[in-house]
């Protein structure tokens, strides 16, 4: 069967359309599974001063000041002496588990000993407390007026508090006082943030009417009537090195200096407080 | 063929890099759609996380724009064939941040997600390599494939060629044979030349090939040259070189008296004496004059007229009973319209109608006596007489003398 010249041009155009469409499919590439993050960690290398032990694990409440302690502990030979990198996380506090800390898995880490023994009741098997850092009064902040602690003040006011329910300044403390007083918020007015940040962020907008913290917002001092006490000279915790690092003196020592950095962080706490070395020399 | 050839490599060529063109485009596409896809889902959840605790933001975007672009640094590639042609994969983090902060830009692969009243923004770039070797092997093989499917096609046959394939398949030919056949009719023939063919093929019972061959070796002919070659050949028995000069001949009328022939175009007309003479007067008659010759009326019958004739025809062998008839009775109109009627059939009968027509005796009414006269159609100067004829001829009696 001839074709006519017409249907001859629709074959050959059919024939260049499906090698067009051929060639659009074809080149579909799919990339292989991305891995991305976790971001809550930063990890630098010691060098080629090789190190046996692995990475040395470090796990802070928050990255305030975490680059820079690993940047200075990566630069230390003595670290270097004995680690390859230095791995420093400010996971959410919640993933810390019970297995992580009996495996040792983080050789340095910041907490509250309530929190390691109720994870762990013979944690001090496994680690040494060596600093105590600075203790911290909780307040209510509030926005325009003067706090109290009365059913009546706390009425229709928009609370603002953090997620993370292991928060001690930003929910455990300031739910626990409103429950001693007998002050129940409803729903509604309960404002829950994923971070502190945000957190500070609608009370400085004023999407919030209060909010419980230390007496620093930011850089500002919230003035004596603006807030109102819900404990004091509570413990943000202590440094915990695992003991067989510990045990070895020099290094605990070496850690201790390059733990300094950390002042900057401690001042936004307490101004007068001075980290403690133990009986390293000076 | 050569031609065909180069056509042909330069098509797939040109193809092959279309293709190829396209290949990369799609391919990059691809990348994007799919880091977008795969990412949409796990770096939200991961950066979210990373916020919890990230009281200090502007440490943590330096250090999670650090950490995504060591992640993206070297990116696999899987697609449907063993040969991808990006390689060396990668992207770039041009944005992280809050909406706003990040910049204005839009990057290729841009992921955004509501996080504590903002928007988060992550925009990526990526950029690979071009396989090259791969590319190529896959345009041109693409490209090859298309074009050893076009060429498979069956080649088409032009509106003429199929015209003449579906009436040679229709008279009982095999398909294959018919394609064979009409193959040189597929280009370059002119109308004329189609036009011819048909004729032929109306007109003859020859083998196709025969009369196609005839038919496409002849300059274009218009209406009246077909129609005398087509009787050049059936009159000669297919003798192509004769028709053809027939055809290519002007209208002409030659008597040649010695050998008693009227000649149209070359062509013989079978004549008696005393119609062809008859014939040859009317061709004179056309020469002299304007050729109009009214017929005598019925009781009144040409003396003169009959005596002129009646000598020419003694002159060039007329029959002697024709002769004398007119020295007795005169030119009757019986007698002229008999002759006529004889020439007639006679050019009819060699001719036909059409091609007979300008050779014809024709008639009009006078109009101041209403009787009806004749002469010969063909204009004088397509009319050969014996010169000697107008030499003999008696000075030509005018038109008045016999509007008696």
């Amino acid at each position: 069967m001839p074709l006519s010249v017409t249907a001859y041009r629709v074959l050959v155009a059919l024939v260049l359309l499906l090698s067009v469409l051929t060639a659009i499919v074809l080149g579909r590439v799919y990339g292989a599974p991305v891995a991305v993050g976790p971001f809550d960690h930063y990890r630098c290398s010691t060098g080629d001063r090789s190190g046996g032990e692995g990475v040395f694990r470090v796990l802070s409440t928050t990255n305030y000041l975490a680059q820079t302690f690993a940047d200075h502990l990566c630069a230390s030979n003595r670290i270097a002496a004995r680690f390859e990198a230095v791995d420093i996380s400010w996971q959410p506090r919640e993933q810390l588990t019970t297995r992580q800390l009996a495996r040792q898995h983080f050789h340095l880490l910041w907490n509250r000993q309530r929190v390691l023994k109720g994870l762990l009741s013979n944690y001090d098997r496994f680690y040494d407390s060596v600093q105590k850092t600075p203790d911290y009064s909780v307040y209510w902040l509030s926005n325009g007026d003067t706090p109290r602690l009365t059913a009546g003040y706390f009425a229709g006011k928009r609370v603002g508090l953090i997620q993370d329910s292991q928060s001690q300044s930003s929910f455990q403390q300031p739910m626990g006082q409103l429950q001693a007083a007998g002050i129940t918020l409803s729903d509604r007015q309960l404002h829950f943030f994923a971070d502190r940040r945000a957190l500070y962020q609608a009370f400085a907008e004023g999407r919030i009417d209060l909010m419980s913290g230390i007496k620093w917002v930011g850089e500002q001092e919230v003035p004596p009537e603006r807030r109102l006490a819900i404990a004091e000279n509570l413990p943000t915790g202590r440094w915990f090195l695992s003991r067989s690092l510990a045990a070895d003196v020099e290094f605990r020592c070496a850690l201790l200096v390059q733990m300094d950095v950390f002042k900057g962080l401690y001042a936004h706490i307490d101004p007068t407080f001075e980290p403690a070395h133990g009986e390293c020399p000076p | 063929m050569n031609r065909r050839i180069f056509l042909s490599v330069l098509g797939w060529l040109v193809l092959a890099l279309v293709l190829a063109g396209l290949l990369v485009v799609s391919a990059r596409q691809g990348l994007e759609h799919s880091l977008f896809e795969r990412l949409s889902n796990s770096l939200p959840a991961a950066m979210d996380e990373a916020l919890v605790n990230g009281d200090d933001r502007p440490g943590l975007m330096t250090v999670m724009r650090h950490q995504l672009a060591a992640d993206l640094d070297g990116l696999r590639i899987e697609g449907w064939l063993p040969w991808p042609v990006l390689r060396e994969c990668s992207a770039t983090v041009d944005a992280l941040g809050p909406l706003g902060e990040a910049g204005a830009v839009t990057s290729p692969v841009d992921i955004r997600w509501p996080h504590e009243g903002q928007v988060f923004h992550v925009g990526l770039t990526p950029t690979c390599e071009v396989a090259m070797w791969s590319l190529a092997g896959q345009g041109l093989a693409l490209a090859g494939l298309a074009l050893a499917l076009i060429l498979l096609l069956p080649r088409p046959l032009g509106d003429r060629q199929r015209h003449w394939y579906d009436r040679l398949v229709e008279g009982g030919e095999s398909h294959r044979q018919a394609r064979r056949l009409t193959a040189p009719l597929a280009e370059g023939v002119s109308r004329e030349q189609g036009q011819l063919l048909a004729e032929l093929c109306q007109h003859f019972d020859r083998p196709f090939a025969e009369l196609r061959d005839l038919a496409l070796v002849q300059p274009p002919l218009d209406a009246r040259q077909r129609a005398w070659f087509i009787r050049g050949l059936h009159l000669f028995d297919f003798d192509v070189a004769r028709a053809r000069d027939i055809a290519h001949g002007d209208e002409r009328l030659a008597f040649d008296l010695e050998e008693g022939r009227a000649r149209v175009r070359g062509i013989p007309l079978t004549l008696a004496p005393t119609p062809l003479l008859h014939y040859a007067w009317y061709a004179r008659k056309r020469q002299e004059g304007d050729g109009w010759f009214a017929n005598p009326p019925s009781n009144r019958p040409d003396k003169r007229e009959g005596q002129a004739l009646a000598e020419f025809m003694a002159e060039y062998g007329g029959h002697a009973k024709a002769v004398n008839d007119l020295r007795e009775h005169g030119l009757r109109s019986k007698t002229l319209d008999q002759n006529r009627n004889r020439i007639k059939e006679e050019l009819i009968r060699v001719l036909g109608d059409v091609l007979a027509e300008p050779y014809l005796v024709v008639s009009e009414r006078e109009r101041t006596s209403a009787r009806l006269r004749y002469r010969l159609a063909l204009p004088a100067d397509h009319i050969d007489l014996p010169p000697d004829l107008l030499a003999h001829a008696p000075s030509a009696p005018t038109e008045r003398s016999h509007s008696v």
